[in-house]
């Protein structure tokens, strides 16, 4: 296991009068090589929370272990551990800050204090990865499109070589072809590298093809954690919370309240044409016999 | 988070004071002001800590948070009373080696370091009770008339409430920014001096790249909504007196005519 999170609470300001519970009661247990989906509505503590897994926000009170050892703890070395939880931002692209793509990737290795030769590597590896074209590497991060910075951002954690890479929104601001080259970019480091991923999000939509596994928060508490198909078996109760089921499996479910016989926990286009095919299938063979 | 963030360290909450037109409250700032350094002598000064106590009471905000700058200013404070108290000349009170106190020298140190704290407090309970954005309103409603002189005065204000209005805004962007850099293994408290302005490029970069990307949208949506300077412009809560202003008026002449009378008397 990788990341654990026991009894975890987070009040923001707890002294003033704008006291704020963000995080109530939270426990969840992160597994080695599994692509997560964290879902809630905005305000629902999502970044909050991630911000506690790299021990850049402390509990109020609470534990956070990684690998199974507290995070508060003083042996802990927290730049360590942040290589190994490798946290994205939401608009990560706004972090660029040097004068040439390269540069930036190699950022974070400069701070790990590696050799010349293993940042060259690591940066040239995580660039490939995040799927950067090698004829913008020498260029001005700010010269780039907006899909394109955000990927050299993702690279500048993957130079990293995080274990568990943890992304905010990652999709957010994109066009459909930019939203769906970074979901790839994650299905890949997750299949062939055996990352864990985190993947935060407010679309459903957007992690129901890609996750394993759908943590669902609202109101600073972890309501859902449960595979896809499970958690869009809530489909009422996640629209109380604000949240949307895929467009597929509302229709499903449309249908099967129209009395047809059709499963509607599926999340995925073609299996749903294949559930409809089947069911339909069904129903012509039994007008054949009348 | 945004909209727990405090804009100025405005205290929201429902007074007197708070509904006050701005143009009192900042006006009548001056004349506390002034009140207080047209005092000399006890009486005066109790008629300052008169008006002082009623605009707290009548405020509602807890006092703890009209002492908030005061920590940032002991040092001033300290530093103004020990030189009054040695460097005056006069009767002689204590004397030990070089140094002397002398009673005009405690006399004086006594009133600078009240009327700062006062003067403090005063402008605490004008920023706490007003919003930032009514503070330019009155402000450049009240310096209207040097428009007459072709002096910018709407764009004056403007820029100040688009600065107060930004403060919070990049302070989070910093705070994001910083978090940011550390989740890829910066730290800020490391080495030496130049270390550590080093250390700063990293956020101050996309900080400026993100202050100058906010300020273009901004001018871009104003314009796209008809903003052309001040010209024409008609407000969506134009100031206008109620009686209770005439009445915080009135104490604020009464306020000032007490003091002048006040020093010439005694």
């Amino acid at each position: 296991m990788a990341i654990e999170l026991r009894n975890v609470n987070y009040i923001y300001d707890p002294d003033s009068t704008l006291s704020y519970r963000a995080l109530e009661d939270i426990n969840l247990v992160l597994e080695d090589g599994v692509f997560y989906a964290l879902i809630g509505h905005t305000g629902s503590g999502k970044s909050t929370l991630i911000q506690h897994m790299n021990g850049l926000v402390k509990p109020t009170s609470g534990q956070v272990l990684y690998d199974g050892k507290d995070i508060a703890d003083k042996s802990m070395d927290l730049r360590e551990l942040r290589s190994n939880v490798g946290l994205v931002f939401q608009y990560p692209e706004h972090q660029l800050f040097e004068t040439t793509v390269y540069a930036d990737v190699s950022f974070g290795p400069k701070n790990l204090k590696l050799s010349k030769e293993e940042i060259d590597i690591r940066v040239k590896e995580a660039l490939k990865l995040a799927g950067v074209d090698e004829s913008l590497w020498e260029v001005s991060p700010f010269e780039l499109s907006g899909g394109q910075k955000r990927r050299v951002a993702i690279a500048g954690v993957l130079a990293m070589k995080p274990k568990v890479l943890i992304l905010d929104e990652p999709t957010a601001g994109l066009d459909p072809g930019g939203r769906d080259e970074i979901l790839n970019v994650l299905r890949n480091l997750h299949d062939k590298e055996g990352i864990t991923i985190l993947l935060v999000s407010h679309s459903m939509e957007d992690v129901a093809g890609y996750a394993d596994r759908i943590i669902v928060m609202n109101k600073g508490r972890i309501m859902y954690n449960d595979v896809p198909d499970e958690i869009f078996a809530h489909a009422e109760e996640l629209k109380e919370m604000g949240l949307s089921v895929p467009q597929v499996t509302s229709v499903l479910s449309a249908l099967k309240n129209k009395g047809f016989d059709i499963s509607d926990n599926i999340t995925k286009v073609d299996k749903a044409a294949d559930e409809i095919i089947r069911v339909l299938g069904l129903e012509n063979k039994g007008e054949r016999n009348e | 988070m945004s909209d727990r963030m405090t804009l100025g360290q405005y205290y929201q909450t429902d007074s007197v004071l708070h509904r006050l037109d701005p143009r009192v409250k900042l006006t009548g700032t001056i004349v506390y002001i002034a009140a207080l350094f047209v005092a000399d002598n006890i009486w005066g000064y109790l008629l300052a800590t008169v008006f002082l106590v009623t605009a707290i009471a009548l405020s509602r905000v807890p006092v703890r948070f009209m002492l908030k700058g005061m920590k940032s200013i002991a040092f001033l404070i300290a530093l103004t009373v020990v030189f009054n108290l040695f460097m005056t000349p006069g009767d002689i009170l204590v004397k030990f080696w070089r140094l002397a106190i002398t009673k005009e020298g405690a006399i004086l140190a006594t009133r600078m370091a009240v009327r700062l704290i006062y003067l403090i407090i005063g402008s605490n309970i004008m920023t706490l009770t007003t919003t930032p954005n009514q503070l330019t309103d009155g402000l450049e409603r009240l310096l209207s008339p040097l428009k007459v002189i072709h002096a910018p005065v709407h764009e004056v204000a403007m820029m100040m409430s688009i600065a107060l209005r930004f403060i919070p805004i990049l302070m989070e962007e910093t705070d994001k920014i910083m978090k940011a850099q550390m989740a890829r293994g910066a730290s800020f408290d490391e080495g030496g001096l130049i270390d550590r302005a080093k250390s700063l490029v990293p956020i101050l970069v996309p900080l400026f790249v993100s202050a100058f990307r906010r300020a273009g949208d901004l001018a871009l949506a104003m314009e796209a909504r008809g903003y052309r300077g001040g010209d024409r412009r008609t407000r969506m809560k134009p100031l206008h007196y109620e009686a209770r202003d005439y009445v915080g008026y009135f104490c604020l002449v009464l306020l000032l005519a007490s003091s002048i009378v006040l020093r010439m008397m005694l």
